[in-house]
């Protein structure tokens, strides 16, 4: 009987110790000043040190701090706090969620064969799930939420709306905003101009606004002061259809 | 015994001034009302990679035209202070109402332009310990 309450004692403590015997934090490396806090004071960061579920990193100016978690790497950027929530990985599942309170954080999460991975990233707004891809992520409560993905495909979920982001596009949401932005807003922002009536940018127009009753005479329009300066202009057009 | 005491404290003091961009960001977040002094610590940090103290910060960044004026340092940061620190340290040149009028309403429409600042922003709006630590961190957090 002794020898049966033993070995019950044992398995049980084998079964507790087994579900995070594979999970890992590492520290890869610190560049500039980062904290760390398992719950007391803040303590700095260093390369090679191991971190628990529930801690919580702060970086600095000019700062970046690479963790590995069960293999995946995220590097926490320049005045950024995040907690790792939870770091669970057995041989056939890895669950990690990472809260991002402000600042901005890389993902790369690796797709590992017959392991059933899951990788959260979340914020006050809404949840990003990433499988097998790359995302950067940030948070604020100025722009909101926001989510790139250079390639791959990732999902947000917010108050039940629910979002596919895929290479290239991007997520966007504030808190208390009712839906998300349009995904594919950071690729118009990076090729397409804003125009308004008679090709004057926004600058262009505000300044005629409040100044251009001095500069024209009452039978033109601010448009023709524009249109009077000579000058040779190049247009690059980068057209990606997808 | 000397020499044990004074490696001591030098490791001590070492290991502070390491990691002090971090706490300093750590208390600044906790603020539901940042200060023009949390500004030009962040700024001075993000900029010249450390701090004094207000007293000689402050004139500094006056002297190279970067602070608008002098400051109490306790007075509520605005977007407006902010965003003239930001304009004329990033020296931005496309946007040309700044460049012919300055100041701190057209600073803000160049560091919206520029991306520091959110599309809605406005010069008076002041600015929470989180809200700086986000405008610091677009401006010039990256390593």
């Amino acid at each position: 009987m002794k020898l049966f309450n033993t070995l019950l004692v044992v398995t049980v403590a084998l079964v507790f110790t087994a579900s995070s015997a594979f999970a890992a934090i590492t520290v890869v490396s610190v560049k500039g000043d980062a904290l760390y806090s398992d719950g007391g004071a803040y303590k700095p960061l260093k390369k090679g040190q191991q971190l628990k579920e529930g801690t919580r990193i702060q970086t600095g100016t000019k700062s970046q701090a690479v963790l590995d978690i069960d293999g995946h790497m995220v590097t926490i950027k320049a005045l950024t706090l995040i907690k790792v929530y939870k770091n669970i990985a057995t041989q056939d599942a890895s669950t990690n969620s990472i809260g991002l309170k402000y600042g901005s954080i890389n993902a790369k999460v690796k797709k590992l064969p017959k392991v059933k991975t899951s990788f959260l990233i979340t914020t006050p707004v809404a949840t990003s799930s990433v499988r097998g891809t790359e995302q950067n992520t940030s948070n604020g409560p100025l722009f909101g939420m926001q989510v790139f993905v250079p390639e791959g495909q990732l999902n947000v979920m917010s108050n039940g709306e629910n979002r596919n982001v895929r290479g290239g596009l991007g997520y966007n949401k504030k808190e208390g905003d009712p839906r998300s932005d349009n995904v594919s807003n950071p690729m118009q922002n990076n090729f397409i101009g804003r125009l308004n009536p008679n090709n004057l940018t926004d600058e262009e127009r505000d300044i005629l606004n409040q100044y251009g009753d001095q500069l024209v005479d009452s039978t033109q329009t601010p448009a023709d002061i524009l249109d009077n300066t000579e000058g040779n202009a190049t247009v690059d057009v980068n057209l990606i259809w997808q | 015994m000397r020499i044990i005491s004074i490696t001591i404290v030098c490791l001590f003091v070492a290991t502070a001034g390491f990691s002090q961009s971090a706490i300093v960001a750590v208390n600044i977040s906790q603020k539901t009302q940042a200060t023009v002094e949390d500004a030009v610590k962040l700024f001075m940090f993000s900029t010249v990679g450390s701090i004094t103290v207000y007293e000689k910060d402050a004139p500094m960044l006056l002297e190279k035209g970067i602070l608008p004026r002098l400051y109490d340092p306790n007075t509520p940061v605005t977007m407006g202070i902010v965003a003239y620190m930001m304009a004329k340290q990033a020296n931005i040149k496309h946007s040309l109402m700044f460049n012919i009028f300055g100041g701190q309403r057209y600073a803000v429409f160049a560091c919206i332009a520029a991306g520091y600042l959110p599309s809605k922003a406005g010069e008076h709006y002041k600015l929470s310990g989180v809200e700086l630590i986000e405008i610091m961190g677009r401006f010039g957090g990256e390593e």
